[in-house]
């Protein structure tokens, strides 16, 4: 069984699969830089709403970049935690960018941002309860008929947490991807910004997840500030990362073997050097990986038999 | 249950209903101080948008003024739609109808029309403008019963302020190239935004041109149309003028020969 999903997933990301390296979010600010030149980055993620309109310069951009780069399509607005389903609509509009584009991941949110209609631009955070699990299985399972393909949904950040949920955080990700056949993608900034704010052990979430249902990795910096006059972690992808979020990745990668890990900025964004030297961080850690990680390791036990 | 979570958080961000979250915390919300990090991310990240979409008026009015009216605006019109270059088109009935802003600054709706266009022509379909060349071959008798299509980005905004030099006091990310006209008048203003290519651009017409591409969007024939701004302006030129839309990009290239 959990063969057969991973040969789904390896298939359905065939065409141009994105590399167990370091990427990077393309974003306005440095279109110029792409259109330029090549900047050295084995991948790029693009957030899927940006690139939905009908046509002008952002979707040129894209064209003419994904030229060079494989692509990730990160979706930020589907909501898929909502109890009143999918905008039909959007799957549509995300149907047409996967067919144009041919991102070898597709993604989103374990949040919701949709009720009654109005989209609440944030990744809001559900509860971990049986019947919240219901509504994102169902609903992955009707965004992936959609598309027409596998897709790795994401472990948000979060401020607030809820009395009722049953599951942890990680189980109940775990399970929405065991259930609906997706993927995963990890976000060890996520798990240690919640981790920090619910007061949970990060690395206790990292050994609950199936490592090989991850088909990404996730890394960003946050602001260690305070609301309300406490002291929380606050999700902005506003800076370099930190070296908790470092050390976890490394963490990560050895559990889980080598993976495409984006290096995400998304606030106050600095020169695309600053941005490719995280990048480069990030890869030095895949690279540190190589002779022992469990990627390598099996392969060495695959020649050995 | 999960709807009725759904819907407390909404009331308690962008409904600004207090009650509402303090009931998410009395129900169980863990950490409920911190609910309003949510309702500042949404407000917060709703107003960037905003921002980009209306960055003239965000500099007439400056940034703390602007965050006022983008906040009113997104509890009154919150988003239907994830893909967030289409928010805003609501703007300018939000403000029309926003008694403080548009008492001191009564051209603010018709500003805020103008804006959305320039929005609106930048992310429309891409399309081939007309080229002058493609009109050579035809014989002069034949102009009058011409169709000629307008490009799908182009946009048509009057008002009786002058909303084209007021436009013009904030760079756009994607400015014009095109050199403008050097008397700048006072009063009402007609302007029509259009992107050919990769560039929009923001072209003040005269009344008679105005009519022109009105009767023409509204699928006059050429002779029609020339016969509408003939009526609206005395000293309409229709040479001129077709030789201006046709260098800039106004028409599309699929044109029909009205042959009745």
């Amino acid at each position: 069984m959990a063969l057969e999903r991973e040969n789904g997933l390896a298939e359905s990301f065939a065409r141009d699969p994105v590399p167990a390296a370091a990427g990077i979010g393309l974003r306005h600010t440095h279109y110029g830089d792409f259109l330029d030149g090549r900047p050295a980055t084995a991948w790029l993620e693009v957030h899927s709403e940006n690139y939905v309109c009908p046509g002008g310069p952002r979707m040129a951009t894209l064209e003419a970049v994904r030229q060079h780069y494989p692509l990730s399509c990160h979706g930020v607005g589907l909501s898929l935690g909502s109890a009143e389903g999918l905008d039909a609509g959007h799957l549509a509009r995300l149907r047409s960018l996967v067919d144009r584009f041919e991102p070898g991941l597709v993604s989103e949110h374990v949040s919701w941002s949709t009720t009654g209609g109005d989209y609440l631009n944030d990744l809001l955070p559900l509860p971990y309860t049986e019947e919240a699990l219901d509504v994102l299985v169902g609903n992955i399972g009707q965004a992936q008929d959609a598309l027409g393909r596998t897709i790795l949904i994401e472990n948000p950040s979060s401020y607030v947490t809820f009395a009722e949920s049953t599951i942890p955080e990680w189980e109940f990700c775990a399970e929405a991807a065991r259930r609906s056949g997706c993927g995963l993608l990890l976000d060890v900034n996520n798990i240690h910004v919640s981790a920090h704010n619910h007061g949970y052990d990060a690395l206790e979430f990292l050994n609950g997840i199936p490592g090989e249902l991850v088909g990404e990795i996730h890394i960003a910096g946050h602001a260690d500030t305070e609301w309300d006059g406490r002291p929380v972690l606050i999700d902005d992808h506003g800076s370099t990362v930190k070296d908790a979020v470092w050390d976890l990745l490394d963490t990560a990668l050895a559990r889980i073997g080598p993976k495409p890990v984006l290096m995400e900025w998304d606030l106050d964004l600095p020169p695309l050097d600053i941005l490719l030297g995280e990048a480069a961080k990030a890869q030095a850690a895949l690279d540190r990986l190589a002779p022992h990680g469990p990627g390598l390791g099996s392969r060495a036990m695959d020649d050995a038999a | 249950m999960l709807p009725d979570l759904q819907a407390a958080f909404r009331a308690g961000t962008i409904g600004r209903d207090a009650a509402a979250a303090a009931a998410l915390s009395a129900g169980g919300m863990q950490n409920g101080h911190r609910f309003g990090i949510y309702r500042n991310n949404i407000f917060k990240s709703l107003t960037g948008v905003l921002e980009a979409a209306f960055p003239t008026i965000r500099n007439l009015v400056g940034g703390e003024n602007f965050a006022v009216l983008a906040h009113r605006f997104v509890a009154a019109y919150p988003p239907r739609q994830p893909q967030l270059y289409a928010y805003g088109g609501d703007f300018a009935a939000f403000l029309a109808g926003f008694a403080p802003a548009v008492g001191e600054l009564p051209f603010l709706p018709d500003l805020a029309r103008v804006e959305w266009a320039v929005n609106e022509a930048y992310f429309e379909a891409d399309a081939e403008p007309l080229a002058a060349g493609h009109l050579a071959g035809l014989a002069p008798e034949g102009y009058a019963g011409l169709r000629l299509g307008l490009h799908p980005t182009v946009r048509l905004v009057a008002s009786d302020w002058p909303v084209w030099d007021l436009w013009g006091l904030e760079a756009l990310p994607e400015p014009s190239q095109n050199p403008r006209p050097p008397e700048k008048q006072g009063g009402a203003q007609r302007v029509l935004v259009r992107r050919p290519e990769n560039k929009v651009d923001v072209v003040m017409l005269t009344p008679g041109d105005f009519a022109f591409v009105g009767a023409l969007a509204g699928g006059d024939t050429l002779g029609a149309a020339a016969t509408a701004a003939a009526g609206a302006e005395a000293e309409f030129d229709l040479s001129a003028c077709l030789a201006g839309h046709l260098s800039g990009g106004t028409f599309h290239s699929r044109v029909i020969v009205d042959t009745s």
